[in-house]
């Protein structure tokens, strides 16, 4: 399938300038997290391997809305083996986390001034709305897994058209000052940042705590979170050594690996 | 337009219904859509057919998802769509899908939405139309020296506001020129984010606005009408909050213009079906001024119904189905005829909690009452007993709109509304709105869209602290926590009835009694009297030491004071009643949670005439080491003061010095001084040669001359046999000249024969315990006794209907304190061997069992009498007598004999109420310690051989005062002090709880420990003239912080208070951790929570099968067996968090 020129030029300058060791584009596709777990089935892949696509049309993780795959927002899957910065399968939870710091430096950049911050687990919130969700999966029928990191970026799908009620939770760069976006400029800063985290936690699992505290758009504020089995309520603390979201209720202070949280204040 | 036969409504909750049931009095089947989170909502059950829209997870969105609208209304049938209100309504794309599926769309077409769902281009047809606007821009600010200039024109000052903005953001006043530079980027910044478009436009503000706006119906025909205005002032934070109809003390030319100008803006547009124009009213200059059209239904349309008679969305379904506005069925062809009746308020009952700072409280809504009666009308939500109010929609249970003929008598039916509801399990605002209500500027209808804002006692609602409150909160406490380390099963066994007290004469004079003869002889001479009576006096134990034996002492005031007057009007023969000091001072406060002082002075009050005795641990006051001599002195002082007659002085060592300065603290204060001797030993054993008859003879000797107006024999143990009672009494009597008191436990179930030899032989007082508090380790039984002597020659002189009468009333009472019982370890011989005091035997079995070595006990009871002969065989009474306990238990924790406490070589730490008996700190035995005991356990630490009190410096008391000035609401007063001083840490802890729950000593027994039964009430005074009758309703359900809200009714009145449930414990992770050499052992690999468990113990399994998967930050895993096997144990559940390692589950 021939490419178009910019495509190429973007995609020599993603396999030259980033850790990624190929890069595949497509025009229109399902979901690129269904597509690289796929990829796991094969024995010879050069990673880490890119999936990068236009639109999606059956994109995961969108949060059940349409603007995520409108013509403009980044979508991305990045296929790493975490063997080759020693990551045992414990830390893995933590890889969403460092995503989410990484997009967060990586976009503060694109919106100087503007307020970025992590919203447990993985999502990203521009001036308190949410612009960048992210699904980690481990790759099934691998042992030891292989992850895949899908990330969905709002860059050039303004939301000035959307309802009000989506208006009031969610935003795209361009509608928050970034000017001339392009998205092959973000997914760059991006994956550069996102090396850099991911060696840091590699290196100094510990540091993730603290830096977390820095981004984190819950911490100090009064929270729920809900899953399946029950509600909880109270103030954020950060997060714990491993990963997990502390909130601080009448009862003392209690961890959460799971959850929708929501932010009451 | 064809005939709507099916309609859906395209909303939830309150509109929902609302349509329903319009559409339904029109003959149209109806259908509801309703989302996973709202499938329990009242809406989804009133309409005729009800679909499922969306996928769980979704609970906005769903409702705005157009085409899945489309596609519902098209598969069922559905001609006709309402869109309610929010959601959809404005929007012009629901608007035209309708249209491209050939569905009526109730509301205006796709291209009014448009034209007037932009603010400016809704500005230009108002000035087309000829309607004031509020000057201002007509275009977005270019720059801000455009908008500099322009408001600079129009004057300051002026409001910025966001083009296509709403919700209250987006909105800026700028009261100066200088103000504008910041405020303009600030409200361009704020624009942009809220709304995605930095258009800002200049306005001209309006100091004090009120919010007018006017009711349109339109027909597809071009005719067009108002229902008149309503009056939306009442707002917090641009949120109306109260709407009224019509607008109160608004000069109807002014209506008529407003009215006028509304119908001219619908006229330029074409305006179709339901809509509102709004308008801002300048009270100062009278002039109005267009804002927007909201093209849709509203909240507030009942206000404008209730007054013209009118059904809104009746009308709108019939205009949508092309009906004409004169039409029979509408019969709105001629404005003139339109009139309102009367005025109408609509008030949205939310669960907001005011106190909170509006926070939504949900949960579940356990009682639902609503108001009702003439003039109200009802618009509810799921508002119904066990409704769920769930957190993912606004949290409006109900709109209550009243009408009246005036507006104040529709302001004050809406007050009376809101109080009669009746909503529990749930916080609401209506204490709120009831302030706004009652308001006088709301009532003169005078209020600006700033009233709310600008008026704080409006959101005046500090807890209260008032003591109901206080009161409220400890019981709530109790009810859902319970008394800590109360036994919650016999706690339910507890009945609840008061105790039965015997009817007494209170017109009656009390009859005169001992105390009476004590004020008029003196001690001296009344120990005279004594001596001269040929009765036996009686001391009756029941109010002190027969609880603190059988009861851990644990008698409450309250049950005291009950039968107080009984005893001074039915048994003012009893020489005392024993009923302060011992273990009380501390246990009242410390587990009763009531002043000592205040039990003594009210029985005071009470018992006038009958002499009121105390144990004084002579040297260690009522504490449990030696204090200060002017700690005693001025305790005994104070003791004497607020009522006391007779101090039993006693030592634990029976070291006469020791006793000393309290003997004389007493004889300084007029009272009685009860010097007593502690029986230990056996007279009539010649192998007990230390306490031999001689040894107490001496003793009781060195106590009359040291001053003691009374002998008393302290037999703690219950060791005096009788013959060694007739023995002993009979030799003091001829030894002493005063008076002998035997007070004895009757653990070995004797001690009555013992009584009864000493009183053959002269004995004079006697103690002994109501029948139901007697026996065992408590004293003999008083009634008993007074029935075998009452035709002797030394009777008692009690009556036997008067003291049987009070032995029912104990034996209620006895039954409240259940949970308290201790175990009664049957007495064999082995008590003269170990001579464990009464109060200590039970004790000590429970400090035992506490240390796991409750089935060693007979051995302890051996190292006990072990213990008491290598200390050198010493009187054991409290606090000698817990040296020995606890020497006891530790020798026979660690497996050590004498010989090994005497070992030079051995480090061994002895507990620390060893090292102060045997360092001197209680004072000296008779003998002294062994030498060698000392020396071995004390090693170098100083060791003090005079009397202890000598030693101290004494306590300073204005220094404690001083402290006290900080810690108390009060002045401190003398005894405030001496009791800090004796119990600090009690002390203080007491006071924190008066001041957290305020004076619980009133609340009966079962009430005060283990809380009330569902539908139970009491009352309580709280002050003279104050009672509060409190009746406990229900507990409300879990809320997610960990808080439960407690319901009562007050004097009638719905109460509620919030407390914290200390057994909502979040979930563990499991702890079990996996062995991971074991290859049987399933561990977890990562943190998590369990999503769902695929297998059961038991199942089989392959290699790779998934077994389950766990969550963490959003990334499952799946956990699959790495080989075959037979799943043996599954450890988790969904919804538990595990950490690494933790073991998930084993192979068989």
């Amino acid at each position: 399938m021939s490419l178009p020129p910019d495509i190429i030029d973007a995609i020599l300058r993603l396999e030259s300038q980033t850790l990624v060791r190929q890069v595949e584009w497509f025009p229109e596709i399902g979901s690129t997290n269904d597509y690289a777990l796929s990829l796991a089935d094969q024995s010879d892949i050069e990673l880490p391997r890119l999936i990068w696509a236009d639109r999606q049309t059956a994109g995961r993780g969108r949060s059940g809305h349409a603007w995520w795959s409108a013509a403009g927002a980044l979508t991305f899957s990045l296929l790493v083996d975490p063997q080759r910065w020693g990551l045992r399968p414990e830390q893995w939870p933590k890889v969403s986390l460092i995503t989410g710091i990484a997009i967060a430096e990586a976009l503060s950049r694109h919106v100087p001034g503007q307020s970025v911050r992590v919203k447990w687990p993985n999502d990203v919130y521009l001036n308190d709305r949410k612009v960048c969700g992210i699904l980690t999966e481990p790759t099934p029928q691998r042992n030891p897994a292989w992850l895949v990191i899908g990330v969905g970026i709002n860059v050039n799908n303004s939301f000035t058209t959307a309802p009000p009620e989506l208006r009031q939770t969610a935003t795209a760069l361009c509608d928050e000052g970034a000017r001339d976006c392009q998205g092959v400029d973000v997914l760059l800063s991006v994956l550069s940042q996102w090396e850099q985290q991911i060696q840091q936690l590699a290196a100094t699992p510990d540091s993730l705590q603290t830096t977390w505290q820095n981004w984190c758009w819950l911490r100090e504020h009064r929270v729920r979170i809900t899953t399946a089995a029950d509600v909880t309520e109270g103030h954020c603390q950060g997060i714990d050594d491993a990963g997990a979201l502390l909130i601080e209720t009448a009862r003392g202070l209690t961890r959460h690996y799971a959850g929708t949280v929501r932010r009451l204040d | 337009m064809p005939a709507i036969t099916k309609l859906l409504v395209a909303n939830r909750s309150e509109i929902a219904i609302r349509v329903c049931r319009s559409a339904h009095e029109l003959g149209m089947r109806t259908v509801a859509i309703y989302t996973h989170e709202d499938r329990y909502a009242l809406h989804r059950f009133k309409a005729d057919e009800a679909y499922m829209i969306g996928k769980p997870g979704e609970p906005i969105r769903a409702y705005l998802d157009i085409p899945a609208i489309i596609r519902i209304a098209k598969d069922c049938g559905a001609d006709g769509i309402h869109p309610g209100y929010g959601f959809l309504s404005e929007n012009p794309a629901l608007a035209q899908a309708c249209v491209d599926a050939g569905i009526t769309f109730v509301g205006p077409s796709p291209k009014i939405l448009e034209q007037l769902g932009d603010k400016i281009t809704a500005r230009e047809i108002a000035k087309e139309a000829k309607v004031p606007v509020l000057g201002g821009s007509t275009a977005p600010i270019a720059t801000e020296a455009d908008g500099l200039a322009l408001a600079n024109k129009l004057g300051f000052p002026i409001m910025l506001k966001a083009a296509k903005g709403g919700g209250g953001r987006g909105m800026r006043v700028v009261k100066t020129e200088d103000e504008f530079s910041d405020l303009f980027q600030q409200a361009q910044r704020e624009s942009l984010n809220a709304f995605g478009s930095p258009d800002i436009f200049v306005e001209k503000f309006v100091p004090r606005p009120r919010h007018i706006e006017v009711q349109l119906l339109g027909d597809l025909h071009g005719n067009l009408v108002h229902l008149f205005e309503r009056d939306c002032s009442v707002q917090r934070r641009h949120q109306k909050v109260v709407e009224i109809a019509p607008a109160p003390n608004l000069d109807p030319k002014i209506r008529q213009a407003i009215c006028d100008s509304a119908i001219k803006i619908g006229k330029q547009v074409g305006y179709q079906n339901a809509g509102t124009v709004e308008f801002l009213f300048d009270t100062d200059t009278q002039q109005f001024y267009f804002i927007e059209v909201n093209p849709r239904i509203q909240v507030e349309h009942t206000v404008t119904e209730e007054v013209t008679g009118i059904d809104i969305v009746k009308t709108q379904i019939l205009i949508a189905q092309g009906l004409t506005l004169d039409d029979p069925e509408i019969n709105l062809g001629n404005q003139a005829e339109i009139k309102t009746n009367g005025f109408a308020i609509q008030c949205r009952v939310t669960t907001e909690d005011p106190a909170n700072n509006f926070m939504p409280d949900y949960g579940r809504v356990s009682h639902y009452r609503s108001a009702g009666g003439m003039g109200v009308r009802l618009d509810g939500g799921s508002a119904f007993s066990g409704a769920i109010v769930n957190p993912f929609y606004d949290s409006m249970l109900v709109k209550v709109s009243v009408r009246g003929r005036r507006f104040t008598d529709a302001a004050t039916r809406m007050e009376r509304c809101l109080q009669e509801f009746r909503i529990r399990g749930v916080k609401t605002n209506i204490p709120f709105l009831v302030k706004v209500m009652t308001h006088p500027l709301f009532v003169a209808g005078n209020v600006t869209t700033r009233f709310i804002d600008e008026t704080p006692e409006l959101f005046h609602f500090a807890p209260r602290k008032d003591r109901a409150t206080k009161v409220l909160t400890y019981l709530g406490e109790t009810i859902v926590n319970g008394a800590s380390s109360v036994d919650k099963a016999l706690a339910k066994k507890v009945p609840r009835t008061p105790a039965p007290v015997p009817s007494v004469d209170f017109k009656q004079p009390i009859p005169p009694g001992t105390r009476d003869k004590l004020k008029e002889l003196g001690p001296k001479k009344f120990a005279d009297w004594v001596l001269a009576q040929k009765s036996l006096l009686i001391t009756d134990t029941t109010f002190r030491d027969a609880h603190q034996s059988l009861l851990a002492t644990r008698f409450r005031t309250y049950d005291l004071l009950q039968i107080a007057d009984v005893y001074a009007r039915q048994c003012p023969q009893l020489f005392s009643l024993e009923m302060w000091g011992g273990a009380t001072f501390d246990t009242s406060m410390r587990f009763l949670k009531e002043c000592p002082w205040e039990r003594l002075s009210q029985m005071r009050e009470h018992v006038p005439n009958i002499l009121f005795q105390m144990l004084l641990r002579a040297s260690n006051a009522v504490g449990y080491t030696n204090y200060p001599d002017n700690v005693v002195q001025e305790f005994v002082k104070l003791a004497a003061k607020a009522g006391i007659d007779v101090f039993r002085v006693f030592d634990s060592l029976n070291w006469a010095p020791n006793m000393q300065v309290a003997m004389d603290a007493v004889n300084e204060s007029g009272a009685i001084c009860e010097a007593a001797i502690c029986y230990s030993g056996d007279i009539l054993n010649p192998n007990r040669p230390k306490y031999n008859l001689k040894y107490y003879v001496e003793l009781a000797k060195q106590l009359e001359k040291m001053g003691a107006h009374i002998l008393a024999i302290k037999d703690m143990a219950g060791l005096c046999k009788p013959a060694a009672a007739k023995l002993l009494v009979q030799t003091l009597k001829q030894e002493i000249g005063i008076p002998i008191h035997f007070h004895t436990h009757d653990t070995a179930g004797i001690q009555a024969a013992s009584i009864l030899n000493a009183s053959e032989v002269g004995l004079d007082i006697a103690d002994a315990a109501m029948a139901p508090m007697s026996g065992g380790t408590s004293q003999p039984n008083l009634n008993a006794l007074a029935e075998a002597v009452r035709f002797s020659d030394r009777p008692t002189g009690l009556e036997t209907e008067a003291v049987d009468g009070i032995a029912r009333y104990w034996e209620a009472v006895r039954e409240f304190y259940k949970p308290f019982e201790t175990v009664m370890l049957p007495a064999t011989a082995d008590l003269y061997q170990h001579e464990m005091p009464g109060g200590q035997y039970t004790n000590l079995y429970q400090q035992a069992k506490a240390l796991g070595l409750a089935d060693r006990w007979p051995e302890i009871c051996r190292m006990y009498a072990d213990v008491n002969q290598l200390f050198g065989d010493i009187v054991k009474v409290t606090p000698s007598s817990k040296s020995v306990g606890d020497m006891a238990l530790f020798m026979v924790a660690n497996g050590l004999t004498a010989a090994d406490i005497l070992d030079e070589s051995r480090e061994l730490a002895f507990p620390e109420s060893v090292l102060d008996l045997i360092g001197g700190k209680m004072g000296q035995p008779s003998g002294g310690f062994p030498a060698n005991v000392v020396a071995r356990i004390m090693r170098d630490r100083p060791v003090v051989t005079s009397r202890p009190g000598e030693g101290l410096e004494p306590a300073d008391l204005s220094a404690t005062a001083n402290k006290l000035r900080e810690i108390l609401p009060r002045e401190p007063n003398e005894y405030d002090v001496i009791t800090h001083i004796l119990y600090p840490k009690v002390f203080e802890d007491f006071q924190n709880h008066l001041k957290k729950y305020s004076d619980t000593s009133g609340l009966p027994t079962p009430v005060f420990f283990y809380g009330q039964e569902p539908g139970e009430e009491f009352s309580i005074d709280i002050e003279a003239g104050k009672r509060l009758i409190v009746k406990f309703l229900t507990v409300g359900d879990p809320h997610p912080d960990g808080k439960r809200t407690v319901f009562f009714e007050l004097n009638g009145q719905p109460r509620d208070v919030t407390v914290v449930d200390k057994s909502l414990e979040p979930d563990a992770p499991t702890n079990v951790k996996a062995d991971a050499g074991n290859p049987l052992h399933i561990g977890a690999s990562m943190p998590g929570m369990v999503v769902s468990v695929a297998v059961q113990p038991g199942a089989k399994v392959t290699k790779g099968q998934k077994l389950l998967s766990l969550e963490a930050m959003k990334m499952e895993t799946n956990i699959a067996a790495e080989r075959d096997g037979r799943i043996s144990e599954v450890l988790v559940r969904p919804g538990m968090q595990v950490a690494t390692g933790d073991l998930l589950m084993s192979f068989a």
